[in-house]
């Protein structure tokens, strides 16, 4: 399911309550950013590294010839962090695209698609549109990847680890790299 | 003292004999002068057997004794006579030509008194025997048992 | 090499030939050993390179997203090795990651600096050998893997190569020597057999004796050339005996004729001493007795007999000098040191009443020398009644008897007169037996005196010369052997 677009047209009274409010949010997100950073930054991390352990399929799968695009749903929380970790970096000889995308369809160009927490409502729907396709499903919801997604996200005592469902993995048809799943926790999972 | 005594002469040279006679007669000493011809005769003599046998007893003062003769010779005659007692102290002179030494040695060896060689010149032969002559037959003392002449 | 020297052909052979095949063995032995072990060495280096590849390429997810339970869930296959003690996974800061040691008291070691970066590197760490490989993630170090293995399998190795080098070369020689010793009775055994025969020889001199073992290679060539040396040797022995046989035979013959000519000469000069002189003395006594006792005999016949008798004295003279000139030759020379001044001095004493005349003597000093006395005495004689015969007519007479030393062996006397000399050039009769050069009515003698000076000289290994000048005098030399016992 698509976010819904903030109507500009309530009135300036309600977008300044509205900027307030993104405002605040955007401090509080500020505020998580500076909490959350290392953990974006160990997940942006991450994400690179899932793009390396991953056996991509070749390019005329995405209309961006050679890039490997790493999208993100929705809401952004990783800042200039995951364009900081990818900057100059390829994944074999492809370079990387950080892409942020609003809805699903535009988002099946990714080959990596983060779909942060705040999209958790709309998993179900996220999850089986995207279902069979070849993009891998990186989340950070609770039982992201026992729920059809492929990798999600657990953060345990202050240490980012990652679930991983290998049946969604296999639906794919992607190849991951067993060093990837050697380090990832294997749940039963699936739509 | 300076009477004549007997003189045994023993040669077997006749010539040496005449001449040894006349070198004698000249100083008159040849007086009481036995020849014999051989070393055989000579013991015959000495010893009063054979043809000696009835000769005056009585021992020569001197023998003149030569060295080669036939039958036995002067030191086979020395020799018997120094072995007999009864002729043992009968002076004996070697009268003779050789100067061999080693009848010079055999003759001292047996006790001879004198050796003498006879010179070859006439003079000097006679001076040796007549100094012979005079010494053995005059002036010496011959052992007891010797003949004195008797006037 | 000196003991080597003594030892006996046997063991030398033996020796040689252990020493050779023990040497070329121990020389194979220690190529292959250290061929087998640096072969090892590589095997391990490559081993543990793979191992640690394997461990890096299977940590790197788990470096990248700081799993160290599952790196060392990844490290903890070296167990499998048993020869791998410590294998350490560094993070890209050096930092221990994760660690495998096979048993707990094994610590692993911090990493060096750099140590494996770029690549691979390895050191040998005490007894282990420790590599290190860089993890790399996209080109970059990710982290280390150092692993560190015990060398107990290369020392294993090692030992196990001694003791089969060892045992081999152990076997190998005792073959080598039994081999050897079988083999080297071939050589050995005729050379023993050649040189006890030699010995034999030697000791025994019995060179009838052979030797064998005669064939193809050089100790059959030296036995037979031994073996003809011998034969050699055997025919000139005999020859040699022969010869020496026959020579003392002769020597033998010869010393029979020699000892009966002299014993002919002995019995001739004792029978002449006596037969010659009896008839001379009748001769000269009758003549003489005639002369006395014949009457009417005249001047003449008186004369006449004088000249018999003198015939006949002249005659015995050179019966007596003959006689002396025979012992003279035939009497030993007996050798001891003569002082010649004491002997001259003696001579000349004796000889001056005869002279009848005073004469001028002068006596030098003369050395002692080695003779006989009563030969040189006679020389002397000799040489002083001439001086003094040859004299007679000279109204100043002088004699002079000087020594001429000429060299460290021998001594030269001169006796020099200023009578009446001689010719030169009848010099080589003077010595001559009955040989005068003047008439004996001039000056009386029988020639014989110089004659018995250079027989006795000669016995003496010395030389006679003479020199004169008629009317002027005459010098006689003769020169003698030093008495060389005066000298030392």
């Amino acid at each position: 399911m698509v976010a819904p677009r903030k109507a500009a047209s309530l009135g300036r009274v309600l977008g300044l309550a509205v900027t307030a409010f993104a405002a605040s949010a955007a401090l509080h997100a500020a505020e998580d950013f500076s909490e959350r950073l290392p953990e974006y930054k160990i997940k942006a991390a991450y994400l690179y590294y899932f793009a390396t352990f991953v056996a991509w399929p070749e390019p005329p799968s995405s209309p961006d010839a050679s890039a490997i695009v790493i999208g993100i749903l929705g809401d952004d929380p990783f800042g200039d962090v995951l364009e900081d970790t990818v900057r100059d970096k390829k994944v074999g000889d492809r370079p990387i695209r950080i892409r942020r995308f609003e809805s699903l369809k535009e988002a099946r160009q990714s080959h990596i698609l983060f779909v942060p927490a705040s999209e958790r409502d709309n998993l179900p729907g996220i999850l089986s549109s995207l279902e069979g396709t070849s993009v891998l499903l990186v989340g950070e919801s609770p039982g992201f990847a026992s729920n059809g997604g492929h990798i999600g996200f657990v953060t345990e005592a202050k240490k980012v680890r990652f679930e991983i469902s290998l049946e969604a993995v296999k639906r794919s048809g992607l190849k991951m790299s067993a060093q990837l799943i050697k380090v990832g926790k294997v749940v039963e999972g699936g739509l | 003292m300076s009477e004549l005594k007997r003189i045994l002469i023993a040669e077997d040279s006749e010539n040496d004999v005449e001449l040894t006679l006349v070198a004698l007669k000249e100083h008159r000493l040849a007086n009481e002068v036995i020849i014999v011809r051989d070393g055989v005769e000579a013991l015959d003599y000495l010893l009063r057997r054979d043809a000696f046998a009835s000769h005056p007893s009585g021992n020569p003062a001197v023998v003149l004794l030569d060295l080669k003769m036939p039958r036995m010779d002067g030191i086979g005659v020395l020799r018997t006579m120094r072995s007999d007692p009864r002729l043992q102290t009968i002076p004996v002179v070697i009268l003779t030509s050789s100067k061999e030494e080693r009848d010079l040695v055999e003759s001292y060896k047996l006790g001879v008194n004198a050796y003498v060689v006879k010179p070859v010149r006439f003079q000097q032969f006679v001076e040796a025997v007549q100094t012979l002559g005079l010494f053995w037959g005059v002036l010496n003392e011959p052992p007891p048992g010797s003949v004195r002449r008797s006037a | 090499m000196l003991a080597f020297g003594g030892t006996s052909v046997r063991s030398k052979l033996i020796l040689a030939s252990i020493l050779s095949s023990g040497t070329a063995l121990l020389v194979v032995g220690a190529v292959i050993t250290s061929r087998d072990l640096s072969q090892l060495r590589q095997a391990l280096v490559r081993r543990m390179s793979v191992q640690a590849e394997i461990v890096g390429t299977n940590c790197l997810s788990a470096l990248l997203f700081n799993d160290p339970r599952s790196a060392e869930a990844t490290l903890g296959a070296l167990r499998a090795d048993p020869r791998v003690m410590s294998g350490v996974l560094y993070d890209s800061d050096g930092t221990v990651f994760a660690t495998y040691a096979r048993h707990p008291s094994i610590q692993a070691p911090a990493l060096d600096a750099g140590f494996g970066d770029g690549g691979e590197e390895y050191r040998l760490n005490g007894n282990h050998l420790v590599l290190a490989k860089q993890v790399s993630f996209e080109g970059r170090k990710a982290g280390t893997v150092v692993v560190a293995s015990d060398l107990s399998e290369i020392d294993d190795a090692i030992l196990r190569n001694v003791f089969i080098v060892g045992s081999v070369l152990v076997i190998s020689l005792t073959i080598a020597l039994v081999i050897a010793s079988w083999l080297q009775r071939d050589i050995s055994q005729p050379i023993r057999h050649l040189a006890e025969t030699a010995r034999r020889i030697s000791q025994d001199k019995d060179y009838s004796v052979r030797a064998v073992g005669e064939r193809a290679d050089e100790i059959g060539s030296l036995v037979t050339a031994f073996n003809e040396m011998l034969e050699e040797i055997r025919h000139q022995e005999a020859a040699l005996r022969t010869a020496h046989d026959r020579l003392e035979q002769r020597v033998v013959q010869r010393t029979a004729q020699l000892q009966a000519a002299n014993d002919e000469l002995e019995a001739f000069s004792y029978s002449v001493s006596h037969d010659l002189r009896a008839p001379l003395r009748h001769i000269s006594g009758f003549a003489e007795i005639l002369k006395e006792d014949a009457e009417g005999l005249g001047e003449a016949g008186r004369r006449y007999l004088d000249k018999i008798s003198q015939s006949a004295t002249r005659m015995g003279q050179l019966i007596d000098d003959l006689l002396v000139f025979c012992r003279m030759g035939r009497s030993e020379l007996q050798s001891a040191s003569v002082d010649l001044s004491k002997l001259v001095e003696q001579v000349v004493e004796e000889a001056e009443p005869d002279a009848k005349r005073s004469i001028d003597w002068h006596v030098g000093d003369l050395p002692t020398v080695r003779g006989d006395e009563a030969m040189l005495r006679v020389v002397l004689v000799n040489l002083v009644s001439n001086a003094i015969k040859y004299t007679g007519k000279t109204p100043q007479p002088r004699i002079e008897i000087q020594a001429i030393e000429d060299g460290p062996a021998e001594v030269i006397v001169c006796v020099r007169d200023n009578g009446v000399g001689f010719e030169m050039e009848y010099a080589s009769k003077l010595f001559g037996v009955f040989q005068r050069l003047h008439r004996s009515d001039e000056f009386e003698g029988t020639g014989i005196g110089l004659a018995n000076v250079r027989r006795i000289v000669h016995r003496h290994e010395g030389r006679t010369w003479a020199e004169g000048d008629p009317g002027h005098g005459a010098a006689f030399y003769f020169s003698l052997p030093r008495d060389r016992e005066a000298l030392e």
